[in-house]
């Protein structure tokens, strides 16, 4: 691990400092497990600064921090016993995690986050709005419920990779919204593996009021697209960047005004779906049993309008 | 468990190792400030304490930090004023008459302590509770729930949900806030923004602001490079910030286009997945279970992919000029097909 430098360390103590202030004092091995740093380097860095002394040099010109034994201890009237303010990042930090904590199921509108968010804007002066909002399917109450229960249930999912409704009995196991989607890990019992659904795509919940010992899941993991998918080369114009930002892709190379991209696609249903909404310019170049399918698939869909 | 010490003061600590305050001032000025930790420290302490700014030979000539006002010593004095900032350690300057131009500096305590937040202890486990639940990427959290204090840092609840961090968030953030318009590049050309608000929608972040020439919405991950503050306080952005006024959430509605209103047969397949999500519009159910929705439509490209995403599931009844802009786009990418 790369050595911290001198703002690094800087930044560290100056929150030790007011931490250990609050408390009381503390000892070198409560400060180690709370900051994650060795017990020695605690030593080292209060060590250092409990020498830091400005004129005229008395006590009260000190940090009032001294390392008795393993102790450290602190002049209740030490300097620095407040905070540094919080920083740009770290104001934003803490209010776009509470917001969105506020949003997730089971959050209470009236508690007492509602209360340390708006003390917290009043604090840093806040005028500048930060709206976080999230989607709340209509599956996600009862799928929450059977993972706070470890209740065993029957879904009605939709798979749009195939287009197809199907009914699956999973053991869920977590939820956790990421990219703007929820979704449900669970251990499906169909295909006897752990399985993600996305929350939106669950049309019916059904209890089965059997519980299940699987342990908590730690999220599903990041969309990685399915090694057994077909790998599939495009060409895209470059009004259809917006492909390369919201899918997986491989190479992406620009050539001329566009694109040629690289991607492995689960099913021939998803690929009908992009080249529809990429239009005209857009074709796919490999592999060769693939190169008609969007003029195939247009030609499919006017024949609706007659 | 280990214990926790008492509270003392100072004068108790007869143990405590020696600390330079029982060293000669002249013995001090001979000693080697080793450690940078140690030279910033007590520049922060210095420029905390006093009652008046300082110049730079002021410094010199109370503290032990620089030796003297060599060119050597003034470059590390400029070098550790830059680190106390890039820590986020507002150092206020000022040139005052009779000091020859020189510059003065101090580190005034309103703009270094973090203000009493009055937090109660629900209120601030709470706020490690929220943090705890949402992986914001970064640990810009977690530095600022170890300054809140209190609770412990042992995650209390599993994270249930991950958010996009961007480099230019705290930054668009902190100019709104001073009322400083942003200057940054976006779809190849440079804009100058007022902020109004920001908001985060669909697992991305989007900046509301007048760029000159209207209110426009820009998705904060497309920015191009970095952003760059101006002068605070150039502007008042109007009124309070809507972001379902400044951007629908249906994608249908976003845009200057005429408004129109598309009927759309879905098939039994998909229409009680269209009617749950879009929660409603159903003007006429058919025997064989499909049914055809009136939607309201401003932005045709949108629709155009809301449509295509049901595929054969989804055919337009009208009006005749949206069924002729969706023929239109399919007849192209068949024609495009012949000339493969």
């Amino acid at each position: 691990m790369a050595r911290p430098t001198a703002e690094q360390r800087l930044t560290r103590l100056l929150a030790i400092i007011p931490w250990v202030v609050e408390r009381g004092g503390a000892t070198l091995y409560e400060i180690a497990e709370r900051f994650d740093i060795e017990v020695s380097e605690v030593l080292k860095e209060l060590s250092l600064v409990q020498c830091c002394e400005i004129p005229p040099y008395g006590p009260e010109k000190t940090l009032g921090i001294a390392v008795v034994d393993g102790d450290v201890l602190v002049d209740p009237a030490a300097m620095l016993d407040r905070p540094l303010r919080l920083g740009p990042h770290e104001g934003f930090g803490l209010l776009a995690t509470g917001r969105l904590a506020l949003a997730v199921p089971g959050a209470d509108p009236s508690g007492a986050l509602v209360g340390a968010l708006e003390k917290l804007e009043a604090a840093l002066g806040e005028r500048a709005p930060v709206v976080v909002e999230i989607d709340r399917p209509a599956a996600l109450d009862s799928l929450q419920a059977a993972v706070d229960g470890s209740e065993r249930v029957l879904i009605e999912y939709y798979a749009a990779y195939r287009d197809e409704v199907a009914e699956r009995t999973v053991d869920p196991t977590a939820l956790v919204h990421r990219d703007g989607n929820w979704y449900l890990q669970a251990w499906c019992h169909q295909v006897e593996a752990d399985r993600t659904f996305r929350v939106d795509r669950v049309e019916r919940v059904e209890r089965t009021g059997v519980r299940h010992e699987r342990p908590a899941g730690d999220g599903p993991d990041r969309y990685v697209p399915d090694e057994d998918g077909e790998s599939v080369v495009l060409s895209l114009p470059g009004e259809a960047r917006w492909i390369t930002e919201t899918y997986p892709t491989g190479d992406v190379a620009e050539v001329g005004d566009g694109l040629e991209v690289t991607m492995i696609v689960a099913s021939s249903v998803f690929l009908e779906r992009l080249l529809l909404r990429a239009g005209s310019e857009a074709r796919v170049i490999a592999p060769p049993h693939l190169t008609g399918l969007g003029p195939a698939v247009a030609g499919r869909l006017l024949e609706r309008y007659g | 468990m280990i214990g926790r010490p008492d509270p003392i003061s100072l004068e108790d600590l007869a143990d405590a190792p020696a600390s330079r305050t029982d060293i000669s001032h002249r013995a001090r000025t001979m000693l080697h400030v080793a450690d940078r930790v140690e030279r910033l420290t007590e520049l922060m302490m210095l420029l905390l304490d006093t009652s008046m700014s300082l110049t730079f030979d002021d410094i010199v000539q109370r503290a032990d930090l620089y030796g003297d006002r060599s060119e050597s010593s003034r470059k590390s004095f400029e070098r550790d004023k830059s680190s106390l900032r890039s820590m986020g350690i507002r150092i206020t300057t000022e040139v005052a008459e009779g000091d020859r131009g020189a510059t003065r500096y101090t580190i005034r305590p309103q703009d270094y302590f973090l203000p009493d937040l009055d937090l109660s202890e629900a209120e601030r486990m709470a706020l490690h509770l929220g943090a705890s639940m949402v992986r914001l990427d970064v640990a810009w959290d977690e530095a600022a729930l170890v300054k809140l204090g209190g609770a412990s840092p042992v995650p209390l609840a599993p994270v249930v949900a991950e958010m996009a961090s961007l480099d230019q968030l705290p930054v668009l953030h902190s100019a709104m806030q001073a009322r400083s318009p942003v200057t940054f590049n976006y779809s190849g050309r440079k804009r100058v923004v007022q902020g109004h608000g920001m908001f985060y929608r669909e697992g991305n972040w989007y900046l509301s602001g007048d760029d000159g020439e209207a209110v426009k919405i820009f998705r904060i991950d497309r920015i191009e490079g970095g952003v760059k503050p101006g002068e605070p306080g150039s502007y008042e952005p109007p009124g309070r910030f809507d972001a379902v006024a400044a951007m629908p959430d249906d994608p249908m509605l976003i845009g200057g286009g005429d408004p129109s209103t598309a009927s759309v047969l879905i098939d039994s397949v998909m229409a009680g997945r269209v009617e749950r999500l879009r929660g409603g519009g159903v003007i006429e159910r058919r025997d064989d279970g499909s049914v055809v929705f009136e939607i309201e439509v401003r932005n045709l490209d949108a629709f155009r992919s809301w449509l295509f995403g049901l595929r054969d599931h989804a055919v337009v009844l009208g009006p005749a000029h949206v069924v002729e802009d969706v023929v239109a786009w399919l007849t192209s990418i068949v024609d495009a097909g012949e000339h493969i």
